[in-house]
Order: structure tokens, then C-alpha cells, then sequence
């Protein structure tokens, strides 16, 4: 049977269904645009081949570099806020006993409504006139705290920070909670006969324990935060002023609003370039080995 | 044992192949492109055929529309001739399909045209810059003056829709910026119509402390900025030459009307003339607010004049809305008879799909006078670029009537708008230029630089 599976025929019969997809799907895409990318294209034909389009966003396309920084602070909001959060969620509710099936699903509820109604209901809630935020504020004597939250260009960023990450919150916390679920009992009960507190069994069981769900995690949030699209086109379209564009938006309306298919091509080359390297990083940095249990 | 393996690992592929396929087949028949498949439409001309055979070949097209609301505003004029043309034409199937904002739309429309999947009757918006990609890739079909003779078109409107000499689209809309007024809420306040920029200010000072906007701006498209910005440039410097010539390399924005005019405008966001957060308030967002009587006046275009027939609002707020032109300037240079307007807006016709001539017999059709300019007219939807004048009932809005005479008495046309004269590519810079300006995000003297290097760039993409 063994001998069977080893058989290179057949596990190129296998694989070949799944292959061609990637390839059709993934592979032969990226190479078309990465063709493009030093081409003036249109979208109807190119009379240029050359790196200039690589040159214009290097030297010349502050935008660009804007929307990076936002990418990556909020990969960076999602690892140093969001995530260790959603660690402390879990493990807590683990402990809520009969409050436990409730706060889950509480939790989770966000992640489940589309991206398209979440980010509506936030631009209505914080709306500067008659948004329920700035609302509050005033009932409750706050009034010089009342903000144009998504239309003034030096805050709209936090804002579609806290947005995205309230968004994402369910699916970092359900991992995690799935993760600690996943560990068996007896290490719990071994620690209590070892004199163990719950805190030294969180601390010295359950992170470690739970590093390589994390370790996932934070790759995935990284590479969520560079992926950030539909809640920043939906609640400011990269404005005001392109105070909000993150490599996704920008990469959209350079390519459909402006024409300029060639140039997102570019950028979207950069753009696999940045999550590759990042992802790479991510694991080597965060390389540990843990032991089977 | 092996053998089954085998088997079952080829029969699984198979499978897997055959389902990718079946799901192909699936989508392109029921995609939207499916007048264009040949396939599908043979089997429609056979049907046609069987079912009624006195007419002529069954035809069906897709008319794509920038007016998700079929039941009000222009949407309701496209809709209730689509089916006038539909039930005199028992072979034409005309399906619609819409798509909104207009930036949406026209970034659907590029990815239409990027796959030679340009709808039959498409809205369009004149200028080189909308038309350009399109008739390179030969999509468009072309008319003739003739195409119109004696429908009361205004001469100049083909004009934006004309690319070396050939045209391209139909125009619909003779289009200019006005300011709606609610004038009731200005009296309750002590206040009249603004006459002159200066008066706005007044306005301004006079609602601070009440939660009443002064006027409503959708800041978050950014196109009524420029709009804005075209028409605080012309009453600064009396006219509308300035951008004309900054944009044709004449003449430059690096201009002292230029600086003053950008310093106008952050005064006016300074002094809480748009309310808070404009710059994300959308179209309908600004709409809303002047609608529902939360703002004194409402910056927009001509096109909006059904909004005082619109059922969603008060009544109250309905029967007291005036129309009047962008103030006059303080010291009397730029005069409110200087009216920022052009045309817009217009459809055109695919030229490589299966029923281009038939779509093409159906455009000609909706511009006969007794159609388009008679309903949109009539219904108190907008301004044809067709005279209307045998279709005035005399039952006409106050609002209409005010627009009527705005545009009577105008003595001086802008032609264009500055921001549909740059390139596609420069298009949006400006744009951001101006929301960036109006964000305090730059001075108007670095403001008037920024735009004169973008529309140097622009005039060199346009004229290589």
C-alpha cells in the first residue's frame, strides 16, 4: 500500500487537479502581471516596455509609501493590540463557566455579519452630525472630545484601524480559543496536583502550548492588514485626501479609476514582493519548536 | 488493489475537470454577456422565430445605466422609454443594468472595455478623457448630425462628444452648478439668499451654534470640490478663461486668482460653511441633509431639480426650495451671469456587439424630441440638451422655473468643467489636489504649483 502512494505517477494524478488550478489560477495571472507591469497598458494595448513604472513608484509616488505605512501599522495594530486581546478573550472565557457558549458567541457574531454591513453601520456610527458616538459624547459632557472620525484626514487611519480590527476580532479569537480547547485536561489537572495557579497555568501550559496557533496568527494578521480592502473602500475610499489608501485600495484605483493598468500591475507586483518577504520573516522569526503532547 | 487505486484516482480527476468545466459553461450563460455569445443568441433568433413569426429576428441588449432608481430622477425617464420602445418593438428585449456611484460605473465600464464587452447602450460622459480609451479600442459606434435632424439638439452639445470629428455619444443633459436653497430655513434665521460670496459668510456666522449646515457638500467624491473650485476661480477672476488656458498651456494656475481663490475656500471650510466632515459625506449623504431640512443650501448640479418632488422628504422642506446661481464676487468682477455648464452626460452604442445596429436604431430613437426631451422635461427630471420649449405645460416647480431662468439669463457659458479637461491618468490627482487643499493639507500658493505641474503633465499625456 505504501509503495502504492510513493509512486510518482500516481501522486502526479493526484496532485494535477489542484496544480492546474493553482497554476491557471495563481501562477499565470501573477506572470501576465508581472509582464504588464513594465508596460504603459491601458487596458485596450502598450507601446512601452521598460521599468519606468517601477522608477515612477520608487522615486516619485509618496501615495505609494503612504498606503505601505498604513498597511503595516495596521498588520502591526492587529499583532500588538487585536491578537493579545484575543488571547486574554480566550483564555478567559474558557474559565466563564456557564457564561462561556454565550460570550463566544457574542464574540464571534461580527465575523459572521458581511464586511459590507459592519462597515456601513461604523460609518453611520461615526458620522460627525449624527453619528451615535459623537452623540454620546455630548450626552454625556464630552462635547470638545467630538471628532470627524473618517473625515478628518489625520484621524480617518485610526478609525479604519479600529474598524478592521473589531471586524477581525472573531476569527483571531475562535482560533485561539479552538487552540486552547485543543489542549488536553490531564496537563491541566497534572499542574493543579503540581500546585499550579490558573495564571502560572496560562502562563507556563497554555502560551507555550499555543505558540504555534500564534505563530499562524500573526502571519495571518500581517498578511491581513496588507490585504485590507473592502472596509477601507467602503467606509472612506482611501480619502480623505489619500490619508487612508492601503496598498489594496490605492492598487484599485490607480489600475480602474486612473487607466492605469500597467501601473497596478506594478504595484501589485510589490505587493506579492511584500508578503512574501514579510511572511518569510515572520517564520523565521518566530521558529520554536514545541513539544508534543 | 492497485489497479482500483488507479481507477480511482482517474475517474476522480475526470470528475474534478468535467465539474470545472460544467461550471464554466454555467457562468458564461448566465453572465451578463450574454447577448454577445453567439451561441446563446442563435438559440434566441430560433425561438424568436417559432413564437412570433410576423416579426423580424428577436433581438435583445443591454442598456447600462448610472441610475440604480428606476422609479425617480432619470432612472424613471430611461425606464419608462426602455419599455415605450419595448412594447411599439414587441422583438426588442432591452435589459438593464445599473451600477452607482459614477466613479464605479465608469471603472466598470474600463474593465468592460478592457474585454471587449462594452454594453450596447452605455451612459457616457463627453470629453476626450472618457471617450478616448473606448475609441481606441474601436467600441463606439458613430453618429452623424443628421442622426438628429430636427430634434431641437443645441448646437455645441455634440461638441464634447466629438473626437476628431466623429461623434461619439449623445448628449442628454445641458448641465450647470447651482445652489439649491431652502429658503424658509434661511428666513426662520433672520436670512435672505445669498447675493455675493461675502453674504455665504454672513450665513455661515449667523447658523453657527444651531445645528443647521449652511450649505450641504459631497466632499467624499471629490468632483463637486472642483466643481466648486471652477466656480469660485470664475467669480474671482471674471470668467472662466483662467482654467481653459492653465489646462490648454496658454496660461497657468501658478496665478494670483488661483492663490486667492484657494484661500477663499479654506476660509469658507474654516468658518464651517460645509459642516463637519464633508470630506466623507457622500452624494446621498448631501442630498439627505438638504432633503430632510438639516441644510440651508445644496451645491450641486442642475440634474437634482427633481429633488423637489421627491417623496422622501418633508413637504415643508419640498415647498420652499429656490434655486440661485454661485453668488457674485464682492467686488462685482465675477458676475452671477456667468454660468458654469457644460454637457455631461450622454449614452453611446457599443459597435462590436451582435445587435449594434438595432441599439443603434434605439439611441436615435430615444433622442426624438417627443421622447427624452418631452419626459425628462415634463416629468421635472432635468434639462434636455434639446430645446424644450413646446413641451413647457406651465405647470412647472418653482425650481424648475428658477433654473430656467438661470440659464436664460446667463451671458457668459464655461464650456467644460476644469476636472473632465485633464487626462484620465492626471484626472484624479487634481481631484486629490483639491480635497487636499480644502483639508489644509497644502497652502494655496503650494496648492496652485501642485496643479499647474498636473496640468502640464496632463496636457503632455493628451498631445504627445
Amino acid at each position: 500500500m505504501n509503495k502504492l502512494w510513493m509512486e510518482k505517477r500516481n501522486i502526479a494524478v493526484l496532485i494535477a487537479p489542484g496544480l492546474l488550478f493553482i497554476i491557471g489560477m495563481v501562477l499565470l495571472p501573477t506572470a501576465v502581471a508581472l509582464y504588464l507591469s513594465f508596460t504603459n497598458y491601458d487596458g485596450v494595448d502598450y507601446n512601452l516596455f521598460n521599468l519606468s513604472n517601477y522608477k515612477e513608484i520608487f522615486l516619485h509616488d509618496s501615495i505609494f509609501w503612504d498606503a505601505l505605512r498604513n498597511s503595516i501599522l495596521l498588520g502591526i495594530a492587529f499583532v500588538v493590540l487585536q491578537h493579545p486581546i484575543a488571547v486574554l478573550m480566550a483564555i478567559l472565557t474558557t474559565h466563564a463557566g456557564k457564561w462561556e457558549r454565550p460570550l463566544r458567541i457574542l464574540i464571534f457574531i461580527p465575523s459572521i455579519i458581511s464586511t459590507f454591513v459592519t462597515s456601513q453601520m461604523w460609518v453611520s456610527l461615526l458620522n460627525v452630525q449624527f453619528g451615535l458616538l459623537n452623540r454620546m459624547l455630548t450626552a454625556v459632557g464630552l462635547s470638545s472630545w467630538k471628532q470627524d472620525w473618517l473625515g478628518n484626514p489625520d484621524i480617518a487611519i485610526y478609525s479604519i484601524i479600529f474598524v478592521a480590527m473589531w471586524q477581525g476580532f472573531g476569527y483571531a479569537y475562535l482560533l485561539y480559543y479552538a487552540g486552547i480547547k485543543g489542549i488536553p485536561s490531564e496537563l491541566y489537572e497534572a499542574a493543579i496536583v503540581d500546585g499550579a495557579n490558573k495564571w502560572r497555568y496560562g502562563r507556563s501550559i497554555i502560551l507555550p502550548l499555543l505558540m504555534p496557533v500564534i505563530r499562524i496568527n500573526f502571519v495571518l494578521a500581517i498578511v491581513a492588514g496588507f490585504k485590507q480592502m473592502e472596509t477601507v473602500f467602503l467606509m472612506t475610499g482611501g480619502g480623505p485626501s489619500n490619508s487612508t489608501q492601503f496598498l489594496g485600495t490605492y492598487l484599485y484605483s490607480r489600475a480602474f479609476r486612473d487607466g492605469l493598468f500597467g501601473y497596478g500591475n506594478a504595484i501589485s507586483i510589490l505587493f506579492i514582493v511584500f508578503c512574501l518577504v514579510v511572511t518569510l520573516i515572520m517564520n523565521r522569526l518566530l521558529k520554536k519548536d514545541v513539544g508534543e503532547f | 488493489m492497485k489497479k482500483h487505486l488507479n481507477a480511482l484516482a482517474l475517474i476522480m480527476v475526470i470528475v474534478l475537470v468535467v465539474s470545472a468545466c460544467g461550471n464554466n459553461n454555467g457562468n458564461s450563460n448566465s453572465s451578463p454577456s450574454k447577448a454577445s455569445d453567439p451561441a446563446t443568441t442563435a438559440t434566441t433568433a430560433t425561438t424568436a422565430t417559432t413564437e412570433t413569426p410576423d416579426s423580424n429576428k428577436k433581438v435583445e441588449f443591454k442598456f447600462f445605466s448610472n441610475n440604480p432608481d428606476r422609479t425617480g430622477g432619470q432612472g424613471l425617464a430611461e425606464q419608462k422609454l426602455i419599455d415605450q420602445y419595448m412594447s411599439e418593438n414587441q422583438n426588442v428585449k432591452i435589459t438593464v443594468e445599473t451600477l452607482s456611484p459614477d466613479p464605479q460605473f465608469q471603472d466598470k465600464l474600463k474593465i468592460y472595455n478592457a474585454s471587449d464587452n462594452v454594453p450596447d447602450v452605455t451612459m457616457m460622459w463627453g470629453q476626450k478623457r472618457y471617450l478616448d480609451p473606448l475609441v481606441k479600442n474601436n467600441a463606439l459606434v458613430t453618429f452623424t448630425k443628421e442622426d438628429f435632424a430636427g430634434q431641437g439638439f443645441i448646437d455645441a452639445a455634440f461638441d464634447s462628444f466629438t473626437l476628431d470629428g466623429k461623434i461619439y455619444g449623445i448628449p442628454k443633459n445641458t448641465d450647470f452648478l447651482v445652489l439649491f436653497v431652502n429658503k424658509k430655513l434661511l428666513a426662520d434665521n433672520g436670512l435672505e439668499p445669498p447675493k455675493t460670496q461675502g453674504d455665504l459668510f454672513k450665513i455661515t456666522e449667523k447658523l453657527k451654534g444651531t445645528d443647521i449646515v449652511p450649505m450641504a457638500l459631497d466632499g467624499r467624491d471629490s468632483w463637486p470640490l472642483a466643481l466648486l473650485f471652477d466656480a469660485v476661480v470664475a467669480r474671482q477672476s471674471g470668467g472662466f478663461d483662467l482654467y481653459h488656458k492653465a489646462i490648454d498651456r496658454t496660461g497657468s494656475f501658478n496665478n494670483p486668482d488661483v492663490v486667492a481663490s484657494a484661500k477663499t475656500i479654506q476660509e469658507m471650510v474654516k468658518s464651517g460653511m460645509f459642516g463637519e466632515g464633508f470630506l466623507n459625506l457622500d452624494y446621498g449623504g448631501a442630498r439627505n441633509l438638504f432633503g430632510q431640512g438639516k441644510a440651508a443650501m445644496y451645491l450641486m448640479g442642475e440634474w437634482e431639480m427633481g429633488i423637489s418632488s421627491d417623496a422622501n422628504f418633508p413637504e415643508d422642506v419640498r415647498n420652499n426650495m429656490i434655486v440661485i446661481p454661485w453668488p457674485a464676487s464682492d467686488d462685482g468682477k465675477g458676475k452671477t451671469t456667468d454660468l458654469l455648464a457644460w454637457f455631461g452626460g450622454g449614452y453611446s452604442v457599443a459597435a462590436k456587439t451582435e445587435n449594434s445596429a438595432e441599439a443603434k436604431k434605439f439611441a436615435i430613437w430615444l433622442f426624438k424630441k417627443e421622447n427624452w426631451a418631452k419626459t425628462v422635461w415634463q416629468n421635472g427630471i432635468t434639462f434636455p440638451a434639446q430645446n424644450y420649449d413646446e413641451f413647457k405645460t406651465g405647470k412647472e416647480t418653482q425650481v424648475q422655473n428658477d433654473l430656467t431662468n438661470i440659464l436664460g439669463s446667463a451671458t457668459i457659458f464655461s464650456g467644460a468643467n476644469s476636472q473632465d479637461l485633464f487626462s484620465t491618468s492626471t484626472a484624479k490627482s487634481y481631484l486629490d489636489a483639491i480635497t487636499e487643499m480644502m483639508a489644509s493639507k497644502s497652502t494655496p500658493e503650494n496648492f496652485a504649483e501642485k496643479i499647474d505641474a498636473i496640468a502640464d503633465k496632463s496636457y503632455k499625456e493628451m498631445n504627445p
